[in-house]
């Protein structure tokens, strides 16, 4: 079963390259391979993941339920990857850690946890043993883990590429120097080749500068690391590591002498020397710019502004080269959760960085997906093909339709090694039809919270608590 | 007198009139195709839109049977006004008329309303029925709580209420109401002088608004009472009570109930502003504490914050008492279906985990013998928020719940590791935490929790001042957190005290 699925996978792989450059895509036939892999996935999860067989008990499903059942019944919590106790964190009881874990990845994680008493090392451990773990760290500092093994990994890097690349290149193509050889290679490079290139630098006209730490797991730190080795050179706006030990004590608080250390050093990084940190950047971005680079730039919105407003402040501006990238991820609210404007961001990112509108791209992902989507310039998440998005109503029902709004869902045809059927917090506008831009299939308009009544309530709750 | 066609269900629209300083408002007449074309341009989940002429809330019907959504909406057409009109500034007026009210002349005035009320029963039936309609509360609690207004606006209670909470020295509150009142052994003389105040009222509970408006009421307050998304019919029963049975009266003269969308600037700017009211007191979820508190800041804001209850269990309970700590835990879960500050949300149970699930299966049961006794308004958000936590956080914990067809209704999850109070969806669910001893749940305890109820009595009477401590408002017994009387300290406070501005003379 494992090779079958795998061949899916490849295979979708491939739909998603077509789907891109809009050379040969059979919607139909996707649709029939994400079923496919996603009725081997349920299978493989109730035969590997003792958490998902659980649930599946509790539900009535079995391993001959089909798609809409699992659709209907089979949809978990991306609150999944959070149902861990925290006091086995609190306690360094990694070996309980390893239990969890074991629960909602397809393998046994029976590392040796001797020495551990970080959650880095345990990561680290397990990246040892071959499984990746990323992380979210929400408000109330309860952690999202998300295992992954080396082969779903992969995939997923590989689709992400298969399908990004065909959609970048005509914003990167310089049409007057011709960069013929890129062009090609998205375009007519078949896909095995196309894979083959990806560890190396594919993008060496295009120096990066990420508005992040220089390494870490978390959100979009773990993009960074995908990302770095595309391009000449790189540099981050945070020269240390964002460690996971570090951002839980921020969190929750530090109750040790160390963890106190942690927490300050960690803070007078981000907050002390936040301007200094924003200006030895613009150094960089200036020194690259100097050799005659194109600059691409990483980052959440609220970062952007930032960036640009130190440069207002400092009466300065970045006048990139041509074709130069800004790309935001991450959401539309600072930290302290002012929401930060799409048009004046991208009017500031022009006057301050001479970076055009339509080379501001905005990415939307999350933790627990293979997938990157990137909006188009008529606005649009588009959904590549190796995923099945749902919507689901308040009552978690999944709405079917080409015009929904409700909770963002989707089933991931290359999780295998985690349950890829997951529901997400986001509440989303989705639309599935022929967009302008050239791509077809669902598409994600907007991105936030159920709009929705007042709150109700002095009955209620001001804020997180363990309770 | 008011016009026939406000108050009434037509084509699934009713006309609600406000009270601005004395007058009824009334929306003008727009048809349901217009209200229904300005909903169908906004977002799906919108409750709310403004038109040219008026304001509308969409709310979903109930069926009062089944206590499920019949599919249909009705729409609230309210009228517009500007912040102008509600702000007060004619102090001299204030000094000469509402705030030389006597207490007897307050005490008369509620006298008035009560009156109005049981002799036009049919105002009152007429706003039950339309409430009804979208309330997601039973109706034999909606019939208590109308039944009970009679018993909240009694001129006993009142004097309680300015006796108990205004009281300065061994006098009663009435004296420093009334006027200068000497101190015994002191030069100076202290009163309790009337403010001009802004409620921002919840929707939680129906009562909200018009204990909001009785403690304005009482002391004699050029007010206005934000009218709450989910209660704004029990409101204008109050509105159309002062308006009707005493127009001209000074406190009917300076009261304004309206309803405009919280965060409306062209409203707030102006009511928050410095020197537009002496007291702000907000009641509602942490958005709107937030968002007042952080506008406000020249103003006297007394906050109402969210909080919820919890209840301790002692190991008494396994030895032979379980079925009444079960029966006693239950009222304390289902009072106001858990929407209420004092309602229970988890249960902290001294025991073992096998311990925890006997409970939790007891607690199970008493909860589907309630459930059909007096079938319960389960919300799709809350069915989502059980799936969420049973497919997500809290895989791993032990459900005991209740189901109609394949929708949740009630029941109770034992929990052994840590639980987000932000997870819990407050509809009939109960969280059980098993602990070894019950000390070990002080940890939980904070200032968000607002009652604790203990079983049995002596365990209560050992951990009573430890809860208290860490800022919890009341300790009671177990089953008896609903528990309320006239002049009771509110979330720490002596409300009607913060009221009044105390000035010596």
């Amino acid at each position: 079963m494992e090779e079958r699925l795998k061949d899916i996978q490849n295979s979708l792989i491939k739909a998603c390259h077509c789907w891109a450059s809009g050379k040969g895509f059979d919607p139909q036939k996707a649709q029939e391979l994400r079923r496919k892999a996603i009725l081997l996935n349920h299978r493989h999860y109730l035969d590997g993941l003792p958490l998902y067989r659980k649930i599946a008990r509790d539900e009535g499903c079995h391993k001959d339920s089909d798609f809409q059942t699992i659709k209907e019944k089979m949809m978990l919590s991306t609150d999944i990857f959070k149902s861990y106790e925290q006091s086995w964190l609190d306690d360094n009881n990694y070996d309980r850690m390893n239990e969890w874990l074991s629960s909602v990845f397809h393998k046994k994680a029976d590392i040796d946890t001797a020495g551990i008493n970080t959650i880095d090392g345990w990561i680290a451990r397990l990246e040892e043993a071959g499984i990746r773990i990323s992380y979210s760290s929400g408000t109330s500092g309860t952690f999202s883990f998300v295992p992954r093994d080396k082969e779903d990994w992969e995939l997923s890097r590989k689709a992400n590429i298969a399908y990004l690349a065909p959609l970048l290149i005509n914003l990167i193509t310089d049409k007057e120097t011709g960069n013929h050889l890129l062009t090609a290679f998205a375009n007519l490079m078949p896909m095995s080749g196309l894979l083959k290139m990806t560890n190396k630098k594919m993008l060496p006209g295009y120096d990066a500068a990420f508005l992040g730490f220089k390494s870490g797991r978390m959100g979009n730190q773990a993009l960074i690391e995908e990302f770095a080795p595309l391009f000449n050179d790189h540099y981050c706006l945070y020269d240390i590591e964002i460690s996971g030990s570090a951002l839980r004590c921020l969190r929750r608080g530090a109750s040790t002498e160390k963890e106190r250390k942690l927490v300050a050093a960690l803070k007078d990084k981000i907050t002390g020397q936040r301007e200094e940190n924003y200006l030895r950047l613009i150094d960089k971005i200036e020194k690259s710019t100097g050799k005659g680079q194109k600059i691409f730039i990483f980052g959440a919105p609220y970062q952007f502004k930032e960036l640009c407003e130190i440069l207002t402040v400092d009466n300065r501006k970045l006048d990139l080269k041509e074709k130069s990238i800004a790309l935001l991820g991450g959401g539309w609210k600072s930290f302290d959760g002012e929401a930060v404007s799409r048009d004046i961001l991208v009017e500031m990112i022009g006057e301050t960085l001479n970076i055009k509108p339509e080379m501001v791209l905005e990415g939307y992902s999350m933790t627990e997906t293979s997938a990157l989507t990137l909006r188009c310039s008529y606005g649009r998440f588009h959904i590549p093909p190796i995923v099945v998005p749902l919507i689901f109503d308040a009552a978690l029902k999944p709405i079917e339709g080409d015009d929904i709004k409700g909770a963002f869902g989707f089933m991931d045809a290359l999780a295998t090694s985690h349950p890829g059927f997951l529901i997400s917090n986001d509440y989303v506008h989705m639309v599935s039809s022929q967009c302008q831009c050239g791509l077809c299939g669902p598409a994600i308009l907007e991105i936030g919270r159920m709009p929705g009544s007042e709150v109700k309530g002095c009955g209620g709750i001001m804020g997180s608590f363990s309770a | 007198m008011r016009s026939n066609d406000v108050l009434t269900l037509k084509d699934g629209i009713i006309k609600v009139p406000f009270l601005v300083k004395g007058k009824l408002i009334v929306p003008p007449r727009i048809d349901r195709d217009i209200i229904e074309k300005a909903f169908s341009s906004a977002d799906t989940g919108t409750t709310y839109v403004q038109l040219t002429e008026a304001q509308v809330i969409r709310e979903p019907v109930i069926d009062r049977k089944a206590m499920k959504y019949t599919g249909d909406d009705i729409y609230q057409l309210m009228p517009m006004f500007t912040a102008k009109d509600l702000i007060e500034t004619d102090f001299d007026m204030l000094s000469n008329t509402l705030y030389s009210l006597s207490v007897d002349d307050i005490l008369d005035y509620l006298d008035t309303i009560l009156a109005y009320l049981c002799k036009n029963k049919k105002l009152t039936s007429q706003i039950a029925e339309l409430y009804g309609m979208t309330s997601e509360y039973p109706d034999t609690l909606l019939d208590k709580w109308f039944a009970s207004m009679t018993e909240t606006l009694n001129r006993k209670n009142a004097l309680q209420m300015i006796d108990a909470e205004l009281s300065y020295n061994g006098k009663p509150g009435r004296d420093f109401l009334n006027g200068w009142v000497k101190i015994d052994g002191e030069m100076s003389y202290i009163r309790a002088m009337p403010t001009r105040q802004l409620h921002i009222t919840a929707g939680n509970v129906p009562e909200v608004p018009i204990i909001s408006t009785l403690r304005a009421v009482l002391t004699k307050s050029a007010v206005v009472i934000k009218l709450p998304y989910g209660a704004i019919l029990p409101g204008v029963l109050f509105a159309m009570t002062a308006a009707e049975a005493a127009p001209e009266h000074p406190i009917t003269q300076n009261l304004s109930l309206v309803y405009w969308q919280g965060g409306d600037k062209s409203i707030e700017n102006e009511l928050f502003a410095p020197n537009a009211f002496d007291r702000i007191v907000v009641w509602g979820g942490p958005g709107t504490i937030a968002n007042v508190q952080s506008k406000t800041p020249f103003t006297k804001t007394i906050s109402l914050n969210p909080r919820y209850g919890i209840s301790l269990i002692g190991k008494e309970a396994f030895a032979g008492r379980l079925q009444e700590a079960i029966d006693r835990a239950l009222t304390d879960v289902i009072a106001y279906n858990q929407k209420a500050c004092i309602s229970s949300l988890v249960h902290y149970v001294e025991g073992t985990e096998e311990q925890a699930d006997e409970y939790a299966k007891c607690l199970q049961q008493a909860l589907a013998k309630w459930g059909k006794k007096i079938p319960s308004f389960v919300s799709p958000d809350a069915v989502g928020q059980v799936k969420r936590m049973k497919r997500g956080r809290y895989a791993n914990a032990k459900w005991y719940l209740n189901y109609e067809g394949e929708d949740f209704m009630s029941g109770a999850v034992v929990i052994t590791g840590e639980f987000d109070i932000l997870d819990h969806p407050a509809s009939r669910l109960v969280v059980v935490r098993p602990v070894t001893i019950l000390e070990d749940a002080l940890k939980y305890v904070h200032q968000s929790v607002s009652a604790v109820g203990v079983f049995p009595e002596e365990r209560r009477e050992e951990l009573k001042d430890r809860i208290l401590a860490r800022g919890v408002s009341s300790v009671l017994p177990l089953g008896q957190c609903e528990r309320v009387f006239a002049g009771m300290p509110h979330d720490g406070m002596m409300i009607l005290n913060q009221l009044v501005d105390w000035k010596v003379g």
